[in-house]
C-alpha cells in the first residue's frame, strides 16, 4: 500500500514466505480430512497472502476467517482429529503472522530490514502451536481412549473454563 | 520510564475458540473440541507472555562526519542489548528534521541478551548544524500481546559547512565607502576608465596632465578617471517562516537557496575587497557587522553553518517586524548597500526592500523562485510574486529573479548585462 507520502508500507517479503508456508501446511491438512474444507481453507490462505503482499489488514482478517470456515466445514465433514488440529493451528498462525507482517510494514516501511524479526516471531508462534497441539492431542487421546463421553466432557469443561478465565 | 501497553491483537481469540467447541457439542463430534483447545492455548500464551524490560544502548556514527552540502552521509546505528532477550525490537532513529533520508531510518530485529545489531541508512547533507533526536525503540513480547516504548538518547551532531567559494561576482550598485575597490563611481580621480577633463589646478600630478591638449591649445588641463572604490554590503536573508517555501517537499526551500547564494556572494565580495556583513530578516538575533579579513570569513562560515535563524527549518520564535526594522537601521552603516535575498512571497518583503532603498541604502534583490504552475492556486501565487517583483523594479531596485533550474551565476550574468545596458 503506497500512502500519500509516497512511502512504501508493504510488509517484508520474508513474512509473505512464512505465511505461504504455514498456509500450505494448514490447507493441506484440511484437504486430507475433507475436500470442501481444504478448498475453502486454501481460498482463505490465498486471500491472506494477497493481504500480506499488499499490506491490507482487512484482507488478512478475511483470509483467516475464511480459513476458519474451512476448518469448521472440514470438521462437519468428519475430518480426523489430527487434520483439524493442524488446520486450527494453521488458521491461528495465518492471522498471527499476517497481522504481524502488516504491522511491520506500517511501522517500519518496506525498505527497512526486518528479516530476523519476522523469522523469530514465526518460529516462536509455530513452536507454541506445536506445543499446544501436542498437549491437546495427548489429553484428547488419553481421554477418549476409555470413556469417550466423560473424558471429552471434562476436556470441554476445562476448555470453556479456561476460555472464560482468559477472556 | 517505560510504559507497557496492551496491543490487544489477541483480543477475542478465546471467544472465537468457543465456536468450534460449541459446534462440537451440538454435532457430538469430539475433534471440534480439539480445534477449540488450540485457540484457548494461544489465548493463554498471549495472556501469560510478559514484555521484557528493554535496556538498550545506542551508538551512532556518521561517515563522513563533516560532509559538504549535498554529499551523501552513511549513518550506522549500533544497538546494544544490556538486558534480556528481546524477541521483537523495532528501532526508529530520530533523524534531524532538515535532513532527508534516502532509504529508511527504521529497523526491526530480534536481539539476544548482551548481543548487538547494526543497521545503516543514507541521507543527504544540507548546510547547518543538525542534532539527532533520541532513538525510539519499541519492544514487544514474542506473542505481540504487550509492548513497551523507550527513547534512547545518544548525542550526535552533523556539521555541514557551506563552501565559501566565489563562483560568481555580484554586480553592486554605486554606493561606496571611501576605500579603493572595484565598484566604478561617478567620482573623478585616479583610476582606469576615462571620466572627464578639467582645468589644471596647482598641485595636480604631472602624469595626469592632458599633454595632447597642451600641445594643441597651449592650455593646461588635467585628466580625470573614474575612481573605483570598495563598497560596504550587507547581505540580508529573508528567513521568516513564510520564506520557507519550496516547489515541492523534496526540493530545497527558498531560505536554503538564499543562504547558498549569500555564501557565494559573501566570498566574491570579500575577495574583491569589499566590506561584507550578514543579517537575517526573521526571528532570532542574526547580525554580522560588515568587515574584511580572514577572521571575518571564518566568522561568516560559522554563522552560515550554525546560526538558528538561517537553519534549514524555520525558527519557532516570534518575529516583530517593526522592532526588527528599527534595530536593523540603527546597526546598518550609512554607506552600506543591501543585497536582499528573499523569495518575495508577501508584501512585507517588498515594503522592507523599498523602505531600505528610500533610506539611501541602495538595494539589490536576489529572489529565489519557489513557485510552480501545477494548480490554479500556485499559478496565482506565481503571478502575485511576479507582480511584486515588477513593483520593486519600477521603484528603481535591481531585481534578480532566480529560477529553480538556472544556476545563480547564469542569472547574475544575465541581470548584469541588462543593468549595464
Amino acid at each position: 500500500m503506497v500512502g500519500v507520502t509516497g512511502v512504501d508500507h508493504t510488509p517484508p517479503v520474508e513474512a509473505a514466505v512464512a505465511v505461504a508456508a504455514v498456509g500450505a501446511v494448514s490447507a493441506g491438512a484440511l484437504a486430507l480430512g475433507s475436500v470442501l474444507g481444504g478448498t475453502v481453507g486454501a481460498l482463505g490462505v490465498a486471500v491472506t497472502l494477497v493481504g500480506v503482499l499488499r499490506g491490507r489488514l482487512s484482507a488478512v482478517g478475511g483470509g483467516a476467517t475464511l480459513s476458519g470456515f474451512g476448518l469448521l466445514l472440514a470438521g462437519l465433514g468428519n475430518a480426523p482429529p489430527g487434520s483439524l488440529l493442524v488446520g486450527a493451528v494453521g488458521t491461528v498462525l495465518l492471522w498471527d503472522l499476517g497481522d504481524h507482517a502488516v504491522g511491520i510494514g506500517q511501522q517500519l516501511t518496506a525498505e527497512a530490514e526486518a528479516g530476523r524479526l519476522v523469522a523469530v516471531h514465526a518460529a516462536v508462534s509455530v513452536a507454541v502451536g506445536i506445543a499446544v497441539a501436542s498437549v491437546g492431542y495427548g489429553i484428547f487421546t488419553a481421554a477418549s481412549g476409555g470413556q469417550p463421553a466423560v473424558g471429552v466432557l471434562f476436556l470441554l469443561a476445562g476448555a470453556i473454563g479456561l476460555a472464560v478465565a482468559l477472556r | 520510564m517505560t510504559r507497557v501497553i496492551e496491543t490487544e491483537r489477541w483480543a477475542g481469540i478465546a471467544a472465537v475458540a468457543l465456536v468450534p467447541i460449541g459446534l462440537g457439542v451440538f454435532t457430538e463430534h469430539p475433534p471440534f473440541v480439539l480445534a477449540g483447545i488450540v485457540g484457548v492455548g494461544y489465548a493463554a500464551y498471549a495472556r501469560g507472555d510478559t514484555v521484557p524490560t528493554p535496556a538498550l544502548r545506542i551508538e551512532r556514527t556518521l561517515d563522513p562526519p563533516t560532509p559538504e552540502p549535498g554529499e551523501d552521509v552513511t549513518v550506522t546505528v549500533e544497538i546494544h542489548n544490556d538486558g534480556g532477550f528481546l524477541p521483537d525490537l523495532r528501532v526508529i532513529d530520530g533523524v534531524p528534521a532538515a535532513l532527508a533520508v534516502d532509504d529508511t531510518a527504521r529497523f526491526g530485529t530480534a536481539l539476544r541478551g548482551g548481543g548487538s545489531a547494526r543497521y545503516q541508512y543514507t541521507l543527504t547533507a544540507v548546510r547547518g548544524e543538525h542534532e539527532w533526536e533520541p532513538v525510539t525503540a519499541i519492544v514487544r513480547n514474542a506473542s505481540g500481546s504487550r509492548e513497551a516504548r523507550v527513547e534512547v538518547d545518544t548525542q550526535t551532531t552533523l556539521q555541514c559547512h557551506p563552501e565559501l567559494d566565489a563562483t560568481s561576482t555580484l554586480p553592486l550598485r554605486g554606493l561606496t565607502a571611501p576605500f579603493s575597490g572595484r565598484v566604478p563611481t561617478d567620482v573623478g580621480g585616479s583610476g582606469l576608465e576615462f571620466y572627464a577633463t578639467r582645468e589644471y589646478r596647482h598641485g595636480d600630478p604631472v602624469r595626469r596632465l592632458d599633454w595632447a591638449r597642451l600641445a594643441r591649445t597651449g592650455e593646461l588641463s588635467t585628466l580625470e578617471f573614474r575612481e573605483e572604490r570598495a563598497a560596504t554590503v550587507v547581505l540580508l536573508i529573508d528567513s521568516r517562516r513564510k520564506a520557507y517555501r519550496s516547489p515541492d517537499p523534496e526540493e530545497r526551500n527558498a531560505v536554503e537557496r538564499s543562504v547558498e547564494a549569500a555564501t557565494q556572494a559573501f566570498s566574491a565580495l570579500l575577495d574583491s575587497g569589499d566590506r561584507v556583513g550578514v543579517a537575517a530578516l526573521g526571528p532570532g538575533e542574526c547580525w554580522l557587522p560588515p568587515n574584511t579579513g580572514s577572521d571575518h570569513r571564518a566568522a561568516a562560515r560559522e554563522l552560515f553553518t550554525a546560526h538558528p535563524s538561517l537553519a534549514a527549518t524555520p525558527l519557532e520564535d516570534r518575529f516583530l517586524p517593526t522592532t526588527w526594522l528599527v534595530k536593523f537601521r540603527r546597526r546598518l552603516p550609512a554607506d552600506a548597500q543591501v543585497v536582499f535575498f528573499s523569495p518575495v512571497v508577501d508584501d512585507f518583503a517588498v515594503q522592507t526592500a523599498r523602505r531600505l532603498d528610500a533610506y539611501g541604502h541602495l538595494v539589490t534583490v536576489v529572489s529565489p523562485d519557489p513557485t510552480t504552475d501545477e494548480t490554479a492556486g500556485t499559478q496565482l501565487a506565481r503571478v502575485e510574486r511576479s507582480n511584486r517583483l515588477s513593483a520593486l523594479r519600477s521603484s528603481g531596485l535591481r531585481v534578480v529573479d532566480w529560477g529553480e533550474e538556472t544556476p545563480l551565476e547564469t542569472e547574475l550574468e544575465r541581470s548584469a548585462r541588462r543593468w549595464s545596458a
